[in-house]
């Protein structure tokens, strides 16, 4: 049986990995990598989904390209973020030094409001968030990372190791349904939009329309195929990283990667089951779709990865 | 007009004032709906988020402002009663025994001023599951005011009560059973009343961390879905409300005749 | 007097017990909760996430 808990916040959820309370989630790609450098027993096994990530820049800025943003003061979620490492690559390609941006770090449910407020000149986050100012007319995007840096990583799913030891068919049946329901929302626009039916209604107040606009404009803003782990999107953020002073010493992808899980998927796809209107699938061991957004919690079934960083 | 009537009348008085004030400083910028704009809501928007949150989804057993009140009072009274069962003993005993008072009062000191959300992380380490966190979090936030004011409460008791007693003969057990308790009981009860607000105001806070229920939880739900304001703001009235039902409670105490005794005195 | 005040605060406390179990976490989960407790086999993998992409 599966079931997902919902944080707030990164550092709540990195202490219950590190104290074996929490024994798989899905966490940013280079706090995971982090979190096994500080000895956390923790294993990459898949990806969440690629791309979805926007830069969003205020409607009336008149900003209308990257290097303009110079000397502003531009957001991302987290220290350890591959929003940072987007912008740091970005940064290489205009030719502008990182430290002439003015990075803060702020929660990305407040991202819209504090772009509103002309609090920040920009912001680099997941979806919804970017999405949200998008469609009230506050804020225009900039630029798209499918456009930018193709094939972007932002969440990954974490395992830890004692619990590949214990159970690895657990993990296994985790990785299929992820990838499984991967496949199936991958399928067509309407999967898409009836998973974000779902998530809307029963993953917390996020209203349907705004996943509905993040799954269809444009279709591929956040995708949800090709998601096994692979070596040369991780050396790429590694390299990075490193230029970047996130992190002082490499780590080998063999290190922090567990591939077994991905290859072993059977390429099964899993369609969503039918909604019971209650947000419970009793007894059958089905995988809800990934919506852009969030994580359905279905008793038996295991949440499909989806719109997690 | 009736003396009850009058105590109502101020404060109820008072509140239109501010309701109608906040509508007219909210009501213009309604008028533009939005997904992403977030506003102060109106007087209105609260209602009806209310009417949400006291609304049972599909599936559940009440409404959500329900559950999670429950919730958050369970936490609450667990913390606290934990808090004083191991905090009045603790303090009568520091208000007794001058050198136990010299050895631990200083650890009392040194660890009251810690906000509980600089023990999330000790309360994280401890304890795997939900519940015994914010418990923990209630506990810790709660018992440091209780046992100084149990301390203060026996420090303070008037050396004539204590003489007298003994001239009768009242010693040990006795004594601390008639003279001592009930002599403290009074300011005990208000060190109660304060510890209790504390924790009230804790709850919130320890309920941010991935808790799954409660009164916090619904806060941090709503700044999840950003630009709920509504439902944070109604949330946050249900606390307030609470907050006074749970102070007015512990006063309604404070006026049981075992406790009036110790204020005859002073009065 | 004291009688009555402890025995129905232990009894307001004791409800509010129960409710929350059983709004909240439902008698049948805190059941199997309390057996996981003490057993070593793995029945249910919680995952974690945060609802940003």
């Amino acid at each position: 049986m599966f079931d997902s808990k919902r944080y707030s916040e990164f550092a709540t959820m990195s202490e219950d990995l590190g104290s074996g309370t929490l024994s798989a989630a899905f966490i940013n790609a280079p706090l995971a990598m982090s979190l096994h450098a500080k000895g956390v027993p923790i294993k990459i096994v898949y990806l969440g989904h690629r791309d979805g990530t926007t830069l969003m820049v205020g409607a009336n800025s008149g900003i209308t390209s990257f290097a303009q943003l110079k000397g502003k003061k531009i957001l991302i979620p987290s220290a350890f973020s591959n929003q940072k490492l987007w912008i740091a690559r970005l940064c290489k390609q205009y030719g502008i030094a990182l430290s002439d941006l003015d990075l803060r770090v702020a929660p990305p449910p407040e991202m819209p409001s504090l772009l509103e407020t002309g609090s920040c000149d920009a912001y680099a986050v997941g979806e919804p968030h970017a999405a949200r100012a998008e469609m009230a007319g506050t804020g225009r995007v900039l630029l798209h990372v499918k456009d930018s840096w193709p094939n972007f990583i932002s969440c990954v799913l974490v395992v830890r190791e004692d619990l590949m030891a214990q159970s690895s068919s657990i993990v296994q049946e985790l990785v299929d349904g992820i990838a499984g329901s991967g496949l199936w929302l991958e399928q067509s626009v309407e999967n898409r939009l009836s998973a974000a039916q779902v998530a809307g209604k029963y993953y917390y107040n996020q209203k349907p329309e705004l996943v509905q606009f993040v799954m269809q404009k444009p279709v591929d803003r956040v995708r949800y195929e090709n998601l096994a782990p692979a070596k040369a999107d991780f050396e790429e953020i590694m390299d990075l990283a490193l230029e970047t002073g996130m992190f002082t010493q490499r780590m080998r992808f063999e290190e922090y990667c567990d591939t077994r899980f991905s290859e072993s998927f059977g390429g099964e796809m899993l369609p969503m089951p039918p909604d019971d209107g209650l947000g419970k699938v009793g007894g059958v061991k089905v995988v809800p779709p990934k919506p852009a957004a969030s994580q359905p919690a279905s008793a038996p079934a295991a949440p499909a990865g989806g719109g997690n960083k | 007009m009736s003396s009850r009537w009058k105590k109502v009348i101020a404060p109820v008085a008072v509140a239109a004032v501010l309701v109608a004030l906040w509508h007219l400083l909210t009501y213009g910028a309604a008028n533009e709906p939005a997904i992403a704009k977030t506003r102060f809501p109106t007087p209105w928007e609260v209602v009806l988020g209310f009417k949400h949150l006291l609304t049972t989804r599909p599936g559940e057993k009440a409404p959500q402002l329900v559950s999670s009140t429950v919730a958050s009072v369970f936490r609450v009274m667990a913390g606290f009663n934990l808090a004083m069962l191991l905090g009045i003993p603790l303090g009568l005993l520091m208000g007794w025994y001058a050198g136990t008072y010299r050895a631990l009062n200083p650890l009392v000191q040194l660890l009251r001023p810690i906000s509980p959300i600089a023990w999330i992380p000790i309360a994280i380490l401890m304890f795997k599951n939900d519940e015994p966190r914010s418990i923990f979090l209630i506990f810790v936030s709660t018992i440091f005011p209780i046992t100084t004011a149990a301390a203060a409460a026996v420090q303070n008791i008037p050396q004539v009560y204590i003489r007298s007693a003994a001239n009768f003969g009242c010693d040990g057990w006795s004594l601390f059973k008639k003279v001592v308790l009930p002599a403290s009981l009074p300011q005990i009860l208000t060190g109660l009343r304060l510890a209790l607000g504390v924790g009230w105001i804790v709850i919130v806070a320890a309920e941010m961390i991935a808790v799954r229920s409660g009164l916090g939880r619904l806060i941090q739900d709503a700044r999840d879905a950003t630009g709920r304001l509504d439902l944070i703001v109604a949330t946050m009235i249900t606390i307030g409300a609470i907050g006074i039902g749970l102070d007015a409670l512990v006063r309604r105490l404070e006026n049981v005749d075992q406790i009036k005794w110790g204020y005859a005195k002073r009065g | 007097m004291k009688a009555r005040i402890l025995g129905g605060y232990a009894a307001v406390l004791l409800l509010v017990t129960l409710a929350h179990i059983w709004l909240n976490i439902g008698f049948q989960p805190f059941m199997e909760g309390m057996r996981d407790l003490f057993s070593s086999e793995r029945r249910q993998l919680t995952v974690g996430f945060l609802p940003v992409t």
